[in-house]
C-alpha cells in the first residue's frame, strides 16, 4: 500500500482528521490527554517575495559580514499553536497546510525500539500495533520523527452511539487505557478494497492511496509523473507516504 | 543466615532521629502509592501528561538518576587503581547510593509505563523470547503463522474475535454441508482478519483487472469477506457493476513474486484451496 498528498491541494478543512477520528474510533474527551487524532494538519506561513528588500541584508553593519538582501521571508514555519487552529474560512490567504499522519516507514525506527515486539509492518505495507501486548511504555513514541503515536492516557471516551462497529483487530478497534495507537492507513477498509477515510472525505481530493506494486495505481502514477518528497528522508525511514505537488 | 540476623539489627537500629526520619520517608512512601493507584484506574492523564508531551517528571528523574549512579560507581577507580585514600573512605557509600539510584530509575520507569499489570510482556521466559515463541518471530510473527504451526507457539492464544454466525462451524452444527472449499471463513482459527494467511495480505486494488469492470472477480467465494450463503453479487452477464469488494491484482507476476502472496501461502498450509487461477498463472 502507498500514500500520496497533493500539498498544493489541500485547503486546510481538517475534514480528514474528522472521519478519521470517526471511522477509527479514537478517544474524543475535553482534555487535552483525552482528545486523539490521528492526522495533524500543521498550518505553515506562506513565504513572500519582497522586492523592496533586494538590497538589505539583514544583517548589522560593522561586523565584517557582507550579506546580500534577502528577498523572500522565510516560508514553511509552524509557528506555536498552529497544530490546532481554528480558521472561520479555509484557505487562509497566508498560510499553508501541511498534513501528517503515521508514514508507514519501511524501516520503521519504532518497531526497532519496541521492547515486547508488539509493533511491526505488516507485509502489505502498514505498522501497526497488537493493543493487546503493548505494555504502553511509549518508546515508540520517541522513536517516531514524524509525531505519528498517540498514547491513551486514560480510558478513551468513546460514546456508545459514535463508535464504529465495523473494526479490525490491528486497526481500529476501541482501545483500552495505555496503550499506544497510530494511523493504520484504515486498514478494516482497505483490505477490503475500499478507500481510507480521509481520502474518500477529502474534498479537493488532494489524498491517493493505492498499491504501490501495480504499476497501473493512483499512487505508482503519481510517483511516476509528479515531483515527489517524502518527509526527513535524510533519516533513511522511507516513508511510504509521499507528498507530491502540480 | 547469621549474616542475615546482623543484617536486619543493624539496618533497624538507631535512635529517634533515625525513626523519625524513616517514618516520614515511609509516609512519603504511602503517599506515593497512593497516586501510583490513582495513577492505574485514571490512567496517566493524572500526571498531566499529553500525547505531545509523554515524557514527564518521571523521565527527567530517570536521567538524572542515572547520572548520579554514574557519578557515584566512578569514585571506585581512583579508589582501587590510584589507591586513593580519600576516595577509600566513600567508595562504599558511593556503591550503595548507585545501587540505590538504580533501584529509583526502574522503579520510575515502571511507573512511566502505560499497563504495568503487561509488565511480564517483557520477561523473557514468559512473554518475549520465550521458548514457545518462534524465534526470531516474536508474537507478531507467530500470530502471521498458520493454524497448525502456530497452535502451542503463543502462551496466551488469541480469543475468537470477529467471530460471526453462519461460519463453517455453524453451518456443520446445523447439519449442512459447505460443499465449497473457498467459502472457508476467514476468521473461523480466532485470527483476526489481517492475520489469517493469504486471505488479509492482499492489498486492495480499485482499479485492478480489465474484467473486474464485467464483475468478474475470481472463483466464486474468492472474497473471503462474504458469507458462504450470501448470494454472489456477480450473478448475471448483466451485472456491469462490480462489487465494492471485488478486486484482483492486475499484474500476476507482481503478486507471484511476493512473499506473502496468496497462492504461496496456500500451498504451503493445505487448509486453503489454491487460490484462484487468475493471479496465480506463474
Amino acid at each position: 500500500m502507498g500514500y500520496a498528498l497533493n500539498i498544493r491541494k489541500c485547503i486546510g478543512c481538517r475534514r480528514c482528521v474528522k472521519a478519521c477520528v470517526e471511522e477509527n474510533n479514537q478517544s474524543r474527551g475535553e482534555r487535552p490527554g483525552e482528545r486523539i487524532e490521528w492526522i495533524q494538519v500543521l498550518r505553515m506561513e506562506r513565504g513572500k517575495f519582497d522586492a523592496d528588500k533586494v538590497n538589505q541584508g539583514g544583517y548589522p553593519e560593522g561586523l565584517g559580514i557582507q550579506v546580500g538582501g534577502n528577498s523572500y521571508t522565510p516560508a514553511g514555519q509552524v509557528l506555536e499553536g498552529q497544530y490546532f487552529y481554528e480558521p472561520e474560512k479555509v484557505p487562509e490567504a497566508d498560510a499553508t497546510y501541511m498534513p501528517i499522519a503515521c508514514m508507514q516507514c519501511e524501516k520503521p525506527p519504532c518497531v526497532k525500539v519496541c521492547p515486547v515486539r508488539t509493533t511491526y509492518r505488516e507485509a502489505d505495507g502498514p505498522v501497526v500495533i497488537d493493543y493487546n501486548w503493548c505494555i504502553g511504555c511509549k518508546m515508540c513514541m520517541n522513536a517516531c520523527p514524524y509525531w505519528a503515536r498517540r498514547f491513551n492516557l486514560t480510558t478513551p471516551v468513546l460514546p456508545k452511539k459514535d463508535m464504529n462497529p465495523v473494526t479490525h483487530y490491528l486497526g481500529n478497534r476501541p482501545r483500552m487505557r495505555g496503550v499506544v495507537e497510530k494511523c493504520h492507513w484504515c486498514l478494516q477498509r482497505t483490505r477490503h478494497g475500499r478507500y481510507p477515510a480521509c481520502v474518500e472525505v477529502c474534498p479537493v481530493g488532494a489524498r491517493k492511496f493505492g498499491n504501490l506494486l501495480d504499476p497501473e495505481s493512483e499512487v505508482s502514477m503519481v510517483l511516476k509523473r509528479k515531483n515527489v518528497f517524502r518527509l526527513k528522508a535524510e533519516l533513511n525511514t522511507f516513508p511510504k507516504f509521499f507528498y507530491f505537488y502540480d | 543466615m547469621r549474616f542475615a540476623t546482623d543484617y536486619v539489627r543493624y539496618v533497624i537500629k538507631g535512635g529517634p532521629k533515625f525513626y523519625a526520619w524513616m517514618g516520614a520517608l515511609s509516609l512519603l512512601i504511602l503517599g506515593m502509592l497512593y497516586v501510583f493507584y490513582l495513577q492505574n484506574t485514571d490512567g496517566l492523564i493524572v500526571t498531566g501528561m499529553t500525547s505531545q508531551i509523554h515524557d514527564g517528571l518521571y523521565l527527567a528523574n530517570l536521567v538524572f538518576l542515572v547520572g548520579v549512579a554514574a557519578g557515584a560507581v566512578t569514585i571506585v577507580f581512583p579508589a582501587y587503581v590510584y589507591h586513593h585514600e580519600g576516595m577509600h573512605k566513600v567508595t562504599v557509600l558511593g556503591e550503595m547510593l548507585a545501587i540505590s539510584a538504580v533501584i529509583m530509575v526502574m522503579f520510575f520507569v515502571f511507573a512511566h509505563m502505560g499497563r504495568p499489570d503487561r509488565l511480564w510482556h517483557m520477561v523473557p521466559p514468559f512473554g518475549i523470547y520465550s521458548f514457545s515463541l518462534d524465534a526470531g518471530l516474536g508474537r507478531a510473527g507467530a500470530q502471521r503463522l498458520p493454524h497448525p504451526q502456530r497452535r502451542g507457539r503463543l502462551l496466551v492464544p488469541l480469543q475468537p474475535i470477529h467471530r460471526q454466525a453462519g461460519e463453517p462451524e455453524d453451518l456443520h452444527a446445523a447439519g449442512l454441508r459447505v460443499d465449497r472449499v473457498g467459502a472457508v471463513h476467514p476468521h473461523r482459527h480466532g485470527l483476526p482478519a489481517g492475520h489469517q494467511p493469504g486471505a488479509a495480505d492482499v492489498v486492495p486494488q480499485h482499479d485492478a483487472h480489465p474484467l473486474h469492470r464485467h464483475g468478474v472477480c475470481g472463483r466464486a467465494g474468492a472474497d473471503h469477506h462474504r458469507l458462504p450463503h450470501h448470494p454472489q453479487a456477480t450473478r448475471g452477464s448483466g451485472s456491469r457493476t462490480a462489487p465494492s469488494s471485488c478486486w484482483r491484482p492486475s499484474s500476476p507476476g507482481a503478486w507471484a513474486s511476493r512473499s506473502s502472496s496468496p497462492c504461496r501461502r496456500s500451498s504451503s498450509s493445505s487448509m486453503r484451496a489454491p487460490s484462484t487461477p487468475m493471479a496465480c498463472t506463474t
